[in-house]
């Protein structure tokens, strides 16, 4: 499940911010440029503490509920993906975020670069995509869930969604597509 | 093998500073080097070859996404704007009808208004864009109005407009493009670029094209 996606320019500033699930706790917007703000200096020590040389810097931040993902492009725009701690294949989410990123708010000209994203398209594909891989989690994330609990009845039970992965699979491929050119 | 080297050292640094079309005396190794080079050369290309010879979409984008921040800075005015678009557009048209006439063999002067808007919505929609118009319309109201329409417009692909300037379309550049192409074949008109979404084509545009009197009297008498 993703849960929000933030985007902080390379002076550490807010310049997108969405939250795609129900139920999040809600922040002000002033809590949201604190928390961008924290993010980039936690990222800049990181890199520079690190024993050895070249570290990247911080790259996840995990808790019992959620993980909080960084993916840093070459430019320093950081893309920030909030999501569930069993959320699968979130270099490709990552991925997928900067590409959507690349062409619908850098190649707009009416989207100034470091300043906050107001293009329309972009919204729209972000949420598409984001559409796509919470609407895949939802499907299989039902045996993890009630595998926790309940012993050897569930464990049966998730047997069968285990060819129900490979129909889910091709789903993926899809939305890819669809996305893409 | 020494002299063969510096040969084509020298051959290289010829056809840098001024492509000749010529350069008799070097050896066989090195002329076949020179043959490369022209390969590569868009100047030295046949023009005719079109397979691979194609612009990356990015590239376009960009290039285009900078025109535009280019023009706003220079105009008053979304009108100013797209009257600028629609210049830019004219220089693209009046050199790619000429390239579009000399590539297709069989190609014959359109002397209807229906044939040339054919012309447009396929021939040259295709070569410009990789895709022919959705579709080509006459007005109804209008006896001299007709609509050449793109669901997913190429040139704004990337594009969204932000809401204080709404009214803006960027196929502006398109129109310029069409408006050159029919002044060029005789066919003087005014064309003007119109968002018109559909379900499910957001950017689908319009280029509206309105002939000219003297336009429309010849057709007739062609009739």
């Amino acid at each position: 499940m993703i849960f929000s996606i933030y985007i902080i320019n390379k002076a550490g500033g807010l310049v997108y911010n969405k939250d795609y699930s129900e139920g999040l706790s809600k922040l002000t917007s002033n809590e949201y440029l604190v928390l961008a703000g924290t993010f980039h200096g936690v990222h800049a020590i990181t890199s520079k503490i690190s024993p050895a040389p070249g570290s990247s810097g911080i790259e996840m931040l995990e808790t019992d509920t959620f993980r909080i993902h960084c993916f840093q492009t070459l430019t320093g725009t950081k893309f920030l993906l909030v999501a569930d701690p069993q959320q699968p294949s979130i270099d490709m989410i990552l991925k997928k975020i900067y590409e959507i990123y690349s062409d619908y708010t850098v190649k707009n000209p009416f989207q100034n670069p470091e300043m906050p994203i107001r293009s329309e398209q972009f919204d729209v594909h972000l949420l598409k995509m984001v559409k796509s891989f919470n609407g895949l989690v939802a499907n299989n994330s039902i045996p993890y869930n009630v595998g926790s609990n309940a012993g050897v009845n569930a464990s049966l039970q998730s047997q069968p969604h285990v060819p129900s992965l490979q129909p889910s699979l091709p789903n993926i491929a899809s939305s890819g597509q669809g996305l893409g050119f | 093998m020494s002299s063969s080297a510096s040969a084509t050292s020298r051959l290289s640094v010829m056809s840098m500073a001024a492509s000749l079309p010529s350069v008799g005396g070097y050896s066989s190794a090195a002329s076949s080097i020179y043959a490369k080079r022209n390969a590569t050369n868009i100047l030295e290309r046949h023009l005719n070859k079109t397979r691979g010879a194609e612009v990356s979409v990015n590239a376009f984008a960009f290039l285009f996404s900078e025109m535009l921040q280019y023009t706003q800075k220079r105009v008053n005015g979304i009108q100013d704007l797209e009257r600028k678009l629609n210049e830019l557009g004219y220089r693209v048209g009046i050199r790619a009808l000429d390239l579009l006439v000399w590539r297709d063999k069989n190609s014959k002067r359109e002397t209807r208004v229906l044939g040339m808007l054919y012309f447009i919505h396929t021939t040259v929609w295709k070569t410009m864009f990789g895709k022919q118009a959705d579709s080509l319309e006459k007005s109804t109201e209008n006896e001299d109005e007709y609509m050449i329409s793109d669901n997913d417009p190429m040139v704004s692909k990337f594009i969204s407009v932000p809401k204080d300037v709404s009214q803006l379309n960027c196929g502006a550049f398109m129109a310029g493009i069409v408006e050159a192409i029919m002044d060029g074949c005789q066919f003087p008109s005014r064309v003007t670029a119109h968002t018109v979404p559909i379900d499910g084509f957001p950017l689908r545009t319009t280029i509206l094209i309105k002939l000219d009197r003297e336009v429309l009297d010849r057709e007739e008498q062609l009739k």
